[in-house]
């Protein structure tokens, strides 16, 4: 099981982004992200505006990294997770709308 | 911001594992070639029954990569494709390594629902009570469009009985359950979509507001939780729209009611720093710092780590006040073209 409590099933979203610079800035303004610079990625962690998401277990802790961002080339991002449920609330969370509950 | 648990990168365990790239326009093409094969209809079925029982009797590999159309087909075709993974692996996880697809479908078939016990998937459950209404619920809850869910609330308020009071009496009222239809599921997700929405039109803030009221007003024997957050959705809501007094004075409720509840303190000082407002204003980190310690200071709050993880963040923001310099001026551009109240 993961720390948020859904089962252990890693998972990979593929991301083709137009405008990288943009999406850094997108990154840096949010609160539950942060940069790793000691892994080169953008770590999604489960606290400020994460803490909304409806995961199983809530108890968790805000440095509980949800996921994590890698940028692999200009256009290429990847967000490797620990279980499905993270996925689907990444993937709704980020798509639905231009803000999404990531409050900006 | 707080330091990232230790758990290593899952980056190389990716980028090595061996993958299998499954094509669905391959499953197209070879339908269509077999198709080609034989003029008789009889004998083209056979082939291609004979084809899909290979496929689906075939080894699931430990990693595949598939392509999802979430912008076509929604979150649930999603969550339907990893579902059937999830059921797949747990199987697997269970020591019956040779389950395959074909397994799934047949057991499907044979209980109505999947052997982990979630909603069937691949079948339809027949209404348990077929009316219109509750057949307009299903179909509401079950879209990907906030607009329907919030047309699905509009229904659930016009025809809720005075004496429900719970969610789950809801759901058995106008059997909701039959389909897997989650009023909290719906309220949170529409909560969260309209907070989305009004940031760029206040008028569905307004909604949100009004929908928050009512879950707590109507559903008093809801959870703790569920109530403090819609209270707080509602407080939240209304200092977006500028109700700061009003917004106040809900925040003071919220607190008194449930004085363990961390997030009503939370959400409360946060206005003060985080929103919209303070960013038209001027943050004010006194207010929102006596806020969290007001929080601190009962015995048994909940979500303790969270609220001193507010007052580390505070803390933090005053000390490098270029940070939010650089975020105000993106704030406040958004905030001019907001769609205000009509």
């Amino acid at each position: 099981m993961t720390t948020t409590g859904e089962i252990m099933q890693l998972i990979r979203l593929h991301y083709e982004v137009e405008e990288v610079d943009q999406l850094r800035a997108i990154f840096a303004s949010l609160r539950c992200l942060e940069y790793d610079a000691s892994q080169k990625r953008w770590v999604w962690l489960y606290t400020e505006e994460a803490r909304a998401l409806p995961l199983k277990d809530r108890r968790a802790a805000n440095n509980v990294v949800l996921g994590e961002f890698v940028f692999k080339s200009a256009q290429d991002i990847v967000l490797n997770l620990r279980s499905f449920d993270r996925a689907t609330h990444a993937i709704s969370s980020s798509t639905s709308t231009s803000h999404a509950r990531w409050r900006a | 911001m707080v330091a990232a648990a230790s758990l290593g990168s899952l980056d190389q365990y990716f980028d090595h594992a061996d993958v299998v790239v499954k094509d669905p326009a391959s499953l197209l093409r070879d339908v269509a070639d077999i198709a080609s094969r034989t003029p008789d209809v009889h004998e083209r079925l056979a082939l291609l029954d004979h084809y899909m029982a290979d496929r689906l009797q075939a080894p699931v590999p430990a990693m595949e990569r598939i392509p999802l159309n979430y912008y076509e087909d929604g979150i649930r075709s999603v969550e339907a494709l990893l579902g059937i993974r999830t059921v797949m692996a747990m199987h697997h996880w269970q020591g019956n390594p040779s389950y395959t697809y074909q397994d799934i479908v047949r057991d499907m078939l044979r209980h109505g629902e999947s052997p982990a016990g979630k909603p069937a998937m691949m079948t339809t459950t027949q209404p348990a009570m077929g009316s219109p209404l509750t057949t307009q619920l299903w179909a509401l809850m079950r879209s990907e469009a906030y607009e329907d869910w919030l047309r699905a609330w509009e229904l659930l308020r016009d025809h809720t009985p005075d004496h429900i009071t719970t969610f789950e009496a809801l759901e058995t009222l106008f059997h909701l359950d039959v389909q897997d239809c989650s009023v909290t599921d719906m309220l949170e997700n529409l909560d969260m979509a309209l907070h989305n929405a009004g940031i760029e039109d206040l008028q569905w803030m307004a909604r949100r507001a009004e929908i928050a009221r009512w879950v707590y007003t109507h559903f008093p024997e809801e959870s703790g939780l569920t109530l403090g957050n819609f209270r707080g959705y509602e407080a939240e809501s209304l200092w977006e729209l500028g109700q700061t007094e009003q917004a106040e004075a809900l925040f003071q409720v919220l607190t008194e009611t449930f004085p363990s509840f961390a997030w009503g303190y939370i959400w409360w000082g946060d206005c003060y720093w985080m929103s919209d407002w303070s960013y038209e204003h001027a943050p004010d980190y006194d207010r929102a710092a006596s806020l969290y310690r007001r929080a601190l200071a009962q015995p048994d709050l909940e979500d303790r780590g969270d609220v001193q993880d507010r007052v580390d963040a505070l803390a933090d923001e005053q000390r490098h006040p270029a940070k939010r310099e650089a975020i105000k001026q993106a704030r406040l551009q958004h905030i001019q073209r907001r769609k205000g109240l009509v």
